[in-house]
Parts: C-alpha cells; structure tokens; sequence
C-alpha cells in the first residue's frame, strides 16, 4: 500500500515538493536570519552607487586596503561573458568571519555576502554578473572578541559582453 | 532566457563533498534562473526579479548532529545556475552536507551529499 502511494507521489512530484517546502526526514531547520525572517535583507542590496554598498557593509567603520598578500581575491582580467565571471577569494587574515563581493560599476555594488561559522575556511568560489568592465571588490570582516575589522582588495576585470541583462 | 509560463518547480541542486587533508570540499551546483530584474521581454515589459537571496550549509554528522558551516546572502548578481565552491575543517565519510536555498518568491530547495 505504501509504495503504491509513494509511487504516485512520485509520479506527481509531490515527493519533490514537500522535500522543497522542508518537510522531509530530519533536515536541518534553516537557520533564523533575517532573510528568512522576512524582516528585511541587508540595506546594502539595494544600493545603487558603491560608496552606498560599502557604508552598509562596513556601518561606517573604517575599511582597510590590503594586498593579494592579505586577501587572494582572483578575478580574470578579461571576462568574455559578463553574464557568467568567476571569482574566487581566499582570506589569509586571522579571525576571517565574513567575505563580501562587490562589483563597483553594477547597477547594484552589493554582490554577495558569505559568513563563515568557526570551522570552516574564509575562502569561496562563485560565479557572478558584471554590467561592464569594472574593479570588483572583496572585503574581509574579521571578529576577534568583540572588536570587528574590515579589510579589503581589488581586482580590475574587463568584460567584452556585459552580463545584466537588456 | 527570458519565459513568460509560470515557474517550475525548484529544481535539485547537485552537491559533490569530498574530504581532502582533513578537510570537507563541498562543490554545489544549483539550477535557478537568477533573474536580475532589469530585462524586459517581448512586449517590452519587466521580467521581474527571480533570485535565489539566501544559501545554507550544515554539516550533519553520521550521529545525526548538524551545525552550520556557510550562510551566504546573495544578490540578482549571482550567475544562472548558481555555482560554489567552499571548504570546511573536518567531516567523515558517513556523514553528510545539506544545502539549502531560498528566493526572493519563497521557493526552497534542500539537497544533500554523503560525504566522501
């Protein structure tokens, strides 16, 4: 009886759906942020000029400029698809909890932010859109105790083809 | 790549854990349309942003423990089809990495990987 049932879940693709609505065996609940709280993402997304996007990412805070010594932010110098560029950072600076993505000439700076719990590494990979040949940006949040720091290096990348869409 | 039919039903991400030197490599690959919000389809009207705003990763121990490792927010500035890669101390094979994710139109997706 059971598997007929559950063949014809399948069939319909209900399976699919409660597993996407989280109803499924013994996954982790996910996790309250504001996001999913719907109380408002960070202000950041919506800024439309980079020096909005830095303020809310760094709430005023001083952002220090460091090298490819400090932060291994790697972006190609010349993209040929705007739509789809890969970027990789990597942050050698003690205390890293936090990378954020910024590209400076998008329609909106804010890129991404990343925020690594204690155990794993400050380093990603993603792929992302570039309007126009512009310095991407990746800043470093540390947290030792209660004190924060900001830290940050740039890329130029050039783009043949911008990526936003027409 | 613009579609005007209603939109399917989120689609299953692929997620690839390796553990490498003591470490978990978790290389995720989501299928979304990541729509900016900026397009305009034939008859010149917006396509309105559909984008994935939040990623999840726990680690779940073969003991069923789980804690996070990753919480991104992300922006309509993620590339289609959304690819990540990130790596985190630890993890067995038996144990297992969930990712989940949400849009900005309320859809969810969890999927996970063993660990290997």
């Amino acid at each position: 009886m059971k598997t007929a049932r559950r063949s014809v879940l399948k069939a319909t693709g209900l399976t699919g759906m409660l597993a996407a609505l989280g109803l499924s065996v013994r996954q982790p609940a996910f996790a309250q942020s504001p996001a999913t709280q719907g109380t408002g993402r960070t202000a950041g997304f919506a800024a439309q000029t980079l020096g909005d996007a830095l303020k809310h990412v760094g709430g005023g805070a001083t952002i220090t400029r460091v090298d490819s010594s400090q932060i291994q932010l790697q972006a190609p110098e010349l993209a040929e698809n705007g739509a789809l560029v890969p970027l990789s950072v990597n942050s050698l600076i003690p205390g890293t909890t936090q990378i954020t993505l910024l590209i400076e000439k998008n329609p909106f700076p804010l890129i991404a932010t990343f925020t690594f719990p204690e155990g794993t590494e400050p380093s990603v990979q993603t792929r992302v859109k570039m309007a126009q040949s512009s310095q991407v940006l990746a800043v470093v949040k540390t947290t030792q105790g209660n004190e924060s720091r900001l830290y940050v290096t740039t890329k130029e990348t050039r783009v043949t083809l911008g990526g936003c869409g027409a | 790549m613009s579609t005007t039919s209603p939109d399917p039903m989120p689609q299953p991400m692929r997620v690839r854990a390796n553990l490498v030197n003591g470490a978990t490599e978790v290389r995720v690959l989501m299928t979304h349309i990541m729509e900016t919000g900026q397009r305009h389809d034939a008859n010149g009207q917006i396509i309105p942003a559909h984008y994935i705003t939040e990623v999840q990763a726990h680690h779940v121990s073969a003991q069923g423990r789980s804690r996070l490792v990753l919480q991104a927010q992300w922006s309509t500035a993620i590339a289609q089809n959304p690819f990540l890669f990130f790596k985190f101390k630890g993890g067995a094979p038996g144990d297992k990495v969930v990712l989940q994710w949400v849009d900005n139109q309320g859809a969810r997706r969890t999927d996970e990987a063993p660990i290997r």
